[in-house]
């Protein structure tokens, strides 16, 4: 269960990226964290990680403060950032050395991720595409099996069997015990994945409620997108 | 759990940053090896204390940048930061690898290549000149004598003071600063150095007697090495022979002791600044 409370945040003064946000998030949920580029989804993120300490407010992940990175707490989470960057080694050795930081890591979920993805595990990191590298680290955060997965922008470099393939393998990872949060602004990737939509808008959570209706039109809705000004759905 | 310190996480880290980063450990080894052999081929005729002070000392900031120089890259240190293990482990593991591993290895290093492979340069050089050629053994025996004959207070301020001071301050500026590191380093580094050449000179002109101390430009006296209150250089008059001061001992304790307590705040503040550290 992740409590945000009175939340401020801010990396400049003059611009508050928070203010008195609060959000209550329960387990067994799959969440997307939607907004406007800016609107703070990676920053709210790092804070609920402990990558960012709030200014003012408290966050809790089952009663556990995340700032304080106690490795007990770190071992039930895992974020996959945006940008990744991975040292020189193949996922075969990754796997053998980082495992061991992760209690409930399974080998043979990796190797069975990393095919359905069609990675080569033989293959170093710096020789491989930035998708290739992004679904490695998706491989082994799935792997990991925290009780919380932070997804930031999961989908942006992925091509599209790779999207399947990750939807497929989140659903199949995903149990009541678990907590995923999705951030992005790639609604049509994951609107069939999320079952709660988070909104970010103007400093505060503008919406979290459970999807009932097509995720983009609730997403537009929420932000005030005109319907003049969008561009019909592929669907 | 023990949320501060559990040994197999320690190893783990240490197995991790072995992983990483063994290709740069082997070129620093290289470096260094490369390094004191040419400044062991240019001590045959003086001393190069200094240059082997900072050859010793800048390795060892060269492991602690390989810790936490990577802030910019925020998948990496994300990714590590978020790494199940505890600040202080992360921090212990740093020390594993700049202290407790590098110095021994450097000792080691030091005597392989200025004792063994110099001098068995030397000795074929020796070869084709008969009449001036030592016998191999005495000529190795003759340099760990040397070694041995200096005291180890001399060993804890040139060498030993220096790095903990250089280790320590890069540590904290690593961890401190995401962008231009090395930059900031070697800024606070010349303002420390200045800030210790002020102390030094109104400790000398207030504890000791120089019959010229009043003449000294500022920053004349390069003691560089930090609490080097041993021998303090005077001019007795311009163009004259250097002369040498010596504190008493007691002066002399009390100034290591207390740079030892400013090195290890520098550490506690490095250690501190890990669990601080945000993205």
């Amino acid at each position: 269960m992740v409590t945000i409370k009175d939340l401020t945040f801010w990396y400049s003064k003059k611009h508050l990226i928070f203010d008195q946000l609060d959000l209550h998030l329960e387990s067994g949920h799959i969440y997307g964290l939607l907004g406007k580029n800016g609107a703070g989804k990676t920053t709210l993120l790092k804070l609920i990680c402990g990558l960012s300490f709030p200014k003012s407010g408290n966050i809790s992940i089952d009663g556990k403060i995340p700032g304080k990175r106690e490795p007990g707490f770190l071992t039930d989470i895992f974020f996959v950032s945006e940008e990744i960057s991975l040292p020189s080694m193949t996922p075969v050795k990754f796997a053998d050395i980082y495992e061991g930081f992760y209690p409930s890591f399974d080998i043979d979920q990796y190797w069975g991720y990393l095919e359905k993805f069609e990675v080569d595990a033989k293959k170093k990191f710096p020789a491989m595409s930035t998708g290739q590298k992004k679904k490695s680290m998706v491989a082994f955060a799935l792997a990991a099996n925290t009780r919380y997965l932070f997804l930031d922008e999961p989908t942006n470099v992925l091509d599209i069997p790779s999207k399947a393939a990750f939807r497929t393998m989140l659903a199949n990872w995903f149990t009541e015990e678990k907590t995923i949060i999705l951030s992005t602004h790639m609604v049509r990737d994951l609107e069939s994945m999320i079952d709660t939509a988070v909104i970010l808008e103007n400093r505060k959570i503008i919406m979290n409620k459970s999807v009932d209706q097509n995720l983009e039109t609730l997403f537009n809705a929420a932000i005030s997108i005109p319907e003049t000004t969008l561009i019909p759905s592929e669907h | 759990m023990n949320e501060t310190f559990n040994i197999n996480r320690f190893w783990l880290l240490v197995r991790r940053q072995w992983a990483e980063n063994k290709k740069a450990y082997f070129l620093l080894w290289g470096m260094i090896s490369f390094a004191l052999i040419i400044l062991a081929l240019i001590s045959q005729n003086s001393d190069v204390y200094l240059a082997y002070s900072l050859l010793f000392s800048f390795g060892g900031c060269y492991l602690t940048k390989t810790f936490f120089s990577r802030w910019t890259d925020f998948g990496r240190s994300s990714f590590f930061i978020l790494l199940p293990a505890s600040g202080t482990e992360k921090f212990l593991c740093a020390l594993f690898y700049g202290i407790l591993l590098y110095i021994p290895l450097y000792i080691l290093n030091y005597f392989f290549c200025t004792y063994i492979v110099t001098y068995g340069i030397l000795y074929f050089i020796c070869l084709f000149f008969p009449n001036n050629l030592e016998s191999f053994s005495s000529q190795i025996m003759s340099c760990f004598h040397t070694f041995a004959a200096i005291p180890f207070s001399f060993y804890l301020v040139v060498f030993i003071l220096t790095f903990f001071l250089l280790q320590s301050l890069c540590m904290i500026i690593m961890i401190r600063f995401k962008k231009n590191q090395i930059l900031i380093f070697l800024i606070s580094l010349m303002a420390f150095l200045v800030l210790d050449q002020i102390v030094l000179r109104v400790v000398t002109l207030n504890m000791v007697t120089f019959p010229c101390a009043r003449i000294f430009p500022p920053g004349f006296i390069l003691t560089f090495f930090p609490g080097d209150f041993s021998y303090m250089r005077s001019l007795s008059s311009f163009g004259a022979d250097l002369e040498r001061f010596t504190f008493l001992n007691p002066v002399r304790s009390l100034n290591g002791i207390i740079w030892i307590l400013v090195y290890i705040l520098f550490y506690i503040s490095a250690w501190s600044r890990i669990k601080e550290r945000e993205l």
